[in-house]
């Protein structure tokens, strides 16, 4: 089967695009402004099933959202995700702890038409799209990553440049903190921090351990899959009070408390120590928010654990004025990354206007 | 490009036909070939003259369009030039897919941009 060629009639006026892609390891989230001058989010988990073609009849697939080759259906988004726990198997992601998996082969082709899917094609748009800081626990670069996403974009009619994902969180919850803060991304793959004074990133590294690794853990620790651990996850699970549901999601509820707990702690003993080895080269201000967000931050209870969790770090070396949970935790990267490039693009037509 | 390339020669042949048809019924025995290949040159230079005239008025339709979406009036100043999408190299395979829901935030972009500037100054 050949690629189908998409022709763009680039003399018919159509209206430029810029958008904010927050490029999560498990959900792609897209910010645009709307007619109304809203911004509109949209999302799509960022994973697929592959199935040999002979496990579903085309009826079975008429409302599903996949992807296909002459001999497999890879199945996308959130249906992956359902289909995987009725088939017994586990979904494939195009990335793993935050970066494009080094183990799917294909990941970035699925990838491709999964982000077609959220942004669709056009001939003069603009993305600025999310990449990770450098990890302190775990070689990792982020060339290959930015090389693939931009290729991606590319291909799909747009410009692009990469933003670093927790500044972005800075950009859209910190107005009235004039962009001072320290922003928290519990994503899936890792967690991402940045501290920020005026818009200006004084600490930004991330950490190899998040919604992932708690599911690996839970699951190693208790027997199971780790998608199963997912559903429970995030059906349901009140992480003050584990006591719901049957025996043996009781017993999984509790094991994922005792690890989103060790994650939460990890994370604020990593900034601790970053904060320790440069204070000596730093100037903060007196006090400042702590803005947390991200989709493994949604679970309930999690701001209270949050917030139970930094109060028992005595060294924590920083005054904070609140800790507030994020106003959309799985949106607000990608709305920070609008805001960017809209001052980007502000900046440099007021210079051309010069 | 190339759509647009055959709408205006679908359009220019139908204007050949009318040429035909109007050198026909114009003829006269007394005009020499260059007489009447002026006439046909001037019908010509008309119908160029109007294809432009509807591509100049499609364009500046377009910007006049009155707009308060804020990212709409600073990326228009983007003007990038305009690059022929090839295909999506995704090696033979094709999606198919719903439309995406989408969920709208309340957010005053102007105030969050400029704000940002103030700070960065």
């Amino acid at each position: 089967m050949s690629d189908k060629k998409e022709i763009v009639d680039t003399s018919v006026s159509e209206k430029p695009r810029l958008l904010g892609v927050d490029c999560g390891t498990m959900n792609l989230v897209l910010a645009e402004q709307n007619k109304e001058n809203n911004i509109e989010i949209s999302n799509i988990r960022n994973m697929y099933l592959p199935l040999d073609k002979s496990q579903l009849t085309m009826a079975e697939l008429s409302n599903i959202d996949y992807v296909e080759n002459d001999d497999n259906i890879f199945i996308i988004g959130q249906n992956a995700f359902q289909f995987s726990n009725m088939f017994g198997q586990k979904v494939k992601r195009p990335m793993e702890k935050g970066l494009i998996s080094p183990s799917e082969s294909d990941g970035i082709d699925v990838l491709t038409l999964i982000m077609k899917q959220l942004v669709g094609t056009t001939y003069n748009g603009h993305v600025v799209y999310s990449v990770p800081a450098p990890s302190i626990d775990m070689n990792n670069n982020i060339t290959y990553h930015e090389g693939v996403f931009s290729r991606i974009f590319r291909e799909l009619g747009y410009t692009s440049e990469s933003f670093n994902e927790a500044m972005a969180i800075i950009y859209s919850q910190c107005r009235d903190d004039k962009f001072t803060g320290l922003a928290f991304s519990f994503g899936a793959g890792m967690i991402n921090l940045a501290l920020s004074f005026r818009s200006v990133p004084i600490i930004s590294f991330s950490v190899a351990r998040s919604g992932d690794w708690i599911d690996e853990n839970v699951a190693m620790s208790l027997g199971t899959v780790p998608n199963r651990v997912t559903v429970i996850k995030e059906n349901g699970t009140d992480l003050e009070n584990y006591q719901i549901g049957n025996k043996k999601e009781r017993r999984l509820r509790e094991a994922i408390v005792y690890y989103y707990r060790e994650v939460i702690r990890y994370a604020l003993d990593m900034v601790t120590n970053k904060l320790n080895e440069e204070s000596g080269n730093l100037e903060l201000p007196e006090s400042m928010p702590i803005i947390v967000s991200g989709g493994t931050s949604m679970a309930k209870g999690f701001m209270p654990l949050f917030k139970e969790v930094l109060s028992e770090n005595k060294d924590f070396p920083l005054t904070i004025s609140d800790v507030r949970h994020a106003d959309d935790p799985l949106g607000c990267v990608a709305e920070g990354l609008l805001i960017r490039g809209l001052m980007k693009t502000k900046t440099s037509s007021e210079k051309k206007n010069e | 490009m190339w759509r647009r390339r055959d709408k205006d020669k679908m359009g220019i042949r139908t204007t050949h036909r009318e040429l035909e048809d109007f050198v026909n019924s114009n003829k006269n025995p007394d005009n020499s070939i260059s007489d009447q290949l002026k006439i046909i040159m001037d019908e010509l230079s008309k119908i160029n003259n109007s294809l432009d005239e509807i591509k100049i008025q499609r364009i500046v339709s377009y910007q006049n369009q009155p707009s308060d979406n804020y990212s709409d009036n600073i990326v228009k100043q983007r003007s990038d030039t305009p690059v022929f999408i090839p295909s999506v190299s995704t090696n033979g395979l094709t999606i198919q897919a719903e439309k995406l829901e989408k969920r709208n935030r309340k957010v005053n972009l102007k105030d969050s941009v400029s704000d940002l500037l103030d700070v960065n100054e």
